[in-house]
């Protein structure tokens, strides 16, 4: 299998952990800032390291590998206790996971990383780093007689086992074989004879026994277990049972790949080899087996039953990583793949349209029994399938957490970060889009908005101001409001500034809510010092594009020197919708049920105007409206009787006169394309059952255009 | 345990092929040296033919290992045919023997099990 990078599909797979093992440690690493104590962070963090340095040498990211292991020694350290999580090193650690980010991109095909800020960061956490002994890796390995985890279930331990059969074994009727063979039972085991001892046929006494083992067994049976196996053999013989690893000690052994011993170690481990002799055997180029083999230190067997344990303790790793993962019964899908099956999905909704149509059509009771069937299916498929591409903002909102540090720093600014409903869900694609815009006011907030420490207390306030992230479900959309405590916006200044720009008149009465709106025009900024973070006026006008790309709405609410808070409304899902199929002449529409309150018809007397708007007297109550005929200058005969489609937008009700209501619709959204999009009435177009086109309605701008329409006629009447 | 020796002359010299057949165990062990040892003594390569042996222990396999051994200082030659019954390559498999790539320092790739390689 091969992908775009060219990379295999553990490399790849490798790649998409990594990127969420970097956010994870940004996260913890800005926790560990508020609660440096915190040892359970603290852990999070080095495990994180740990499984990006030790998946990484598996994936063949050396690169990535050996530099993690830098920062990953320093926070064994403060893991262990012997350093604290200063400040320093989770400003450097910080960078340290930048770098990281830079190699792998680089890796798939980015900007090259900058070597000297590497070496920086290493060197500055050797510094921090307290000189100890990094050559002690089976430290740790001397616990733990139970098998248990942390959370009592069996762990599973690779062992060594290391027998020797006395010589006379043969005569006490025990036969190693069916030892090896009960071993065999108890787990994955790996099994290398040792033949150095067996003398040639002259000296050998065919009833002794001159073969020993070396044994790696991964099981969940405790060493008892293993025990029991050779409860039977003498004394005489030699038996050595030691734990080479424990899977389940890093609580979650995503960390497999790591440390993958080397060879080296491993012969030092088994006590094959003294360090003397690995040094001096490390000097030459050559492998260090055959090194130490044609130098007649040890014999080949003991070198291949080193190669052995660690192609064994590399299988037993990758085992405790599948059974993780199923475990988890959740398996990792490029999201390509789920682009592609809405769209198989939007074809098949087509299609189910244009089934129900003809088995209307025909008036064929089977044919249409067969059309619910599938447009019932079709219903389940599709919301299932847009339930697939849901994830969660608390992602988006966590990457936020560095942002705001970061500039808060960089500003001068003490400032909390809080959030609420992460646990929202919205489509992917919705989720991915919403960053941009979401940094732009982030940035703004803390710029514009919070004061610095001197001026808040000054005002009476603390000097941490706050900024709050929130999400929440509200109908079909999703509300995001980005709250700060900070200093409001000057409503002077921005009308002075619109009034400058020509944008409104001097004593126009326009509300708070049209007000705030131009903040979002191109150019306009009221701020008087241009910083590397906001006041060039570029970018709110970018954060009202962006949202008005996924259909989405701007609000402003502000109240000076409380502060402000912008609340973005978007659409849970931009590939499908329900929608409320609507015609005119001979045109079709669709209005987002979403925002459809009720379709009621419309009579002559019902009919009125004031003030140049058209307005409907519905059951008492005084309705704005639009008529789509005449604002589509739509020509031919107006039926007799119209229907008006209310709509709720922004709490306000606004009525839609078509000829007839078809009724309710799946719509497929599809985009207009480049061409058509400045026409901000229209969000896109859908394909119908008889495979004409029907576009969708942008209510709420075509409510604008309508209104701006309006205001402008009656401004020249005037 | 059954034995024959076939005893051809080839172009290097005398060649023998014997097999075993049966079940081999401990009792059988100081016979099988014997048996070795004699038909080592009359040829210059000795193939051994191991597809009749229904079982075998330790015993059996180790001192196949010390006849390779033994030859491998001489200018004779043991070679293992590589028809060998399930029980046999599964026996050397499950006690580590086939995974074996060598059984002297700096002989790679001497062992006679090495054929058996998994």
């Amino acid at each position: 299998m091969s992908d775009e990078q060219g990379l295999d599909s553990g490399r790849q797979v490798f790649l998409e952990e990594a990127a969420e093992l970097l956010e994870q440690l940004e996260e913890s690493l800005l926790e560990l800032e508020a609660s440096p104590d915190d040892m359970e962070i603290i852990g999070t963090v080095f495990r994180a390291l740990h499984t990006i340095k030790g998946s990484g040498a598996m994936f063949g990211f050396d690169r990535v590998s050996s530099f993690t292991h830098e920062v990953e020694t320093v926070f064994d350290q403060v893991r262990s206790g012997e350093m604290e999580a200063s400040r320093e090193l989770i400003d450097l650690t910080l960078s340290a996971r930048d770098i990281i980010r830079g190699i792998l991109n680089f890796e798939v095909g980015g900007d090259e990383v900058a070597e000297e800020e590497a070496e920086r960061v290493v060197s500055a956490l050797k510094r921090l780093s307290k000189s100890q002994d990094s050559n002690s890796e089976q430290a740790d390995i001397s616990k733990d007689p139970d098998n248990k985890t942390d959370d009592g279930g069996p762990q599973l331990v690779t062992w060594r086992i290391r027998f020797r059969p006395a010589a006379d074994i043969f005569s006490t009727g025990t036969d190693p074989s069916l030892l090896l063979d009960d071993l065999n039972e108890l787990g994955d085991m790996d099994v290398v004879a040792l033949t150095d001892d067996i003398p040639g046929l002259t000296d050998l006494d065919p009833e002794k026994i001159y073969l020993g083992w070396d044994i790696l067994l991964t099981t969940d049976k405790g060493e008892e277990a293993l025990r029991d196996v050779f409860i039977f053999v003498d004394e005489d013989s030699k038996l050595i049972i030691e734990a080479v690893e424990y899977h389940d000690q890093l609580e979650d052994e995503e960390s497999a790949g790591e440390s993958i011993k080397r060879l080296g170690d491993i012969l030092l481990m088994r006590g094959e080899v003294t360090k003397e002799q690995m040094d001096d055997a490390l000097g030459s180029q050559k492998r260090i087996g055959e090194i130490l083999v044609s130098k007649g230190i040890i014999s080949e067997s003991k070198v291949q039953a080193a190669l052995r344990e660690q192609k064994h303790l590399k299988k037993a790793k990758a085992q405790v990583v599948k059974q993780k993962v199923a475990g988890e019964s959740s398996i990792r899908v490029p999201s390509g793949k789920l682009d592609q099956l809405v769209n198989l999905v939007g074809e098949l909704v087509t299609v189910q349209a244009r089934l129900t149509q003809e088995a209307n059509t025909r008036r064929d009771a089977q044919l249409l029994f067969l059309a619910e069937e599938v447009e019932r299916l079709s219903a389940e498929l599709r919301d299932n399938t847009m339930n697939i591409r849901m994830v969660p903002i608390g992602s988006t909102f966590s990457k936020f957490r560095r942002l705001v540090r970061d500039l808060s720093r960089e500003l001068g600014r003490e400032i909390s970060l809080t959030t609420a409903g992460a646990e929202t869900e919205l489509d992917k694609t919705v989720i991915e889009k919403l960053n941009d815009p979401m940094v732009h006011l982030i940035r703004n907030s803390i710029d514009h908005g919070i004061e610095p420490p001197g001026v808040r207390e000054a005002a009476g306030k603390k000097a941490e101001g706050i900024l709050h992230l929130e999400a929440e479900h509200s109908g079909a959309h999703v509300l995001i409001r980005v709250r700060d405590d900070g200093a409001g916006i000057n409503k002077d200044k921005i009308r002075q500034k619109a009034v400058e720009r020509g944008l409104m008149e001097q004593d126009a009465e326009i509300s708070d809510n049209e007000l705030f709106s131009f903040i979002f025009t191109a150019g306009f900024s009221t701020a008087t010092v241009v910083s590397s973070v906001s006041g060039r006026g570029v970018g709110m006008d970018v954060v009202r594009t962006n949202i008005e790309a996924l259909r989405g709405s701007i609000v402003v609410d502000s109240t000076e020197g409380e502060g402000t808070t912008v609340t973005l409304k978007i659409p849970l899902t931009l590939a499908i919708i329900e929608g409320l199929l609507a015609k005119v002449g001979e045109e079709c529409y669709v209005l987002p049920l979403a925002a459809v309150e009720e379709c009621v018809e419309l009579e002559e007397e019902d009919v009125g105007a004031s003030r140049g708007r058209n307005l409907a007297n519905l059951r008492g109550e005084l309705v704005p409206y639009v008529h789509l005929r005449r604002h589509f200058k739509i020509t031919g005969d107006r039926p007799e009787v119209e229907q008006i489609v209310i709509t709720r937008v922004d709490g306000n009700r606004v009525g839609f006169v078509v000829d007839e209501v078809i009724g309710q619709h799946q719509t497929v959204i599809k985009n207009l394309g480049y061409l058509y999009r400045d026409i901000k009435e229209i969000s896109g177009a859908t394909i119908l059952g008889d495979g004409t086109l029907a576009l969708i309605l942008d209510v709420p701008n075509l409510i604008m255009e309508t209104r701006e329409g309006q205001l402008e006629h009656h401004s020249t009447i005037h | 345990m059954k034995h024959s020796l076939k005893i051809n002359t080839g172009e290097s010299g005398k060649e023998g092929v014997l097999a075993f057949m049966g079940d081999i165990s401990i009792a059988d062990a100081r016979d099988v040296k014997g048996i070795i040892q004699g038909a080592l003594k009359q040829v210059e390569q000795l193939n051994l033919d191991l597809e009749g042996v229904e079982t075998a222990d330790i015993s059996f396999l180790q001192l196949l290992c010390a006849s390779h051994r033994d030859v491998d200082s001489t200018s004779k030659k043991i070679v293992l045919n590589r028809e060998m019954s399930g029980e046999i390559v599964g026996k050397l498999a499950r006690i580590g023997l086939a995974k074996q790539t060598g059984c002297s320092p700096g002989l790679v790739s001497s062992c006679l099990w090495f054929s058996c390689k998994n």
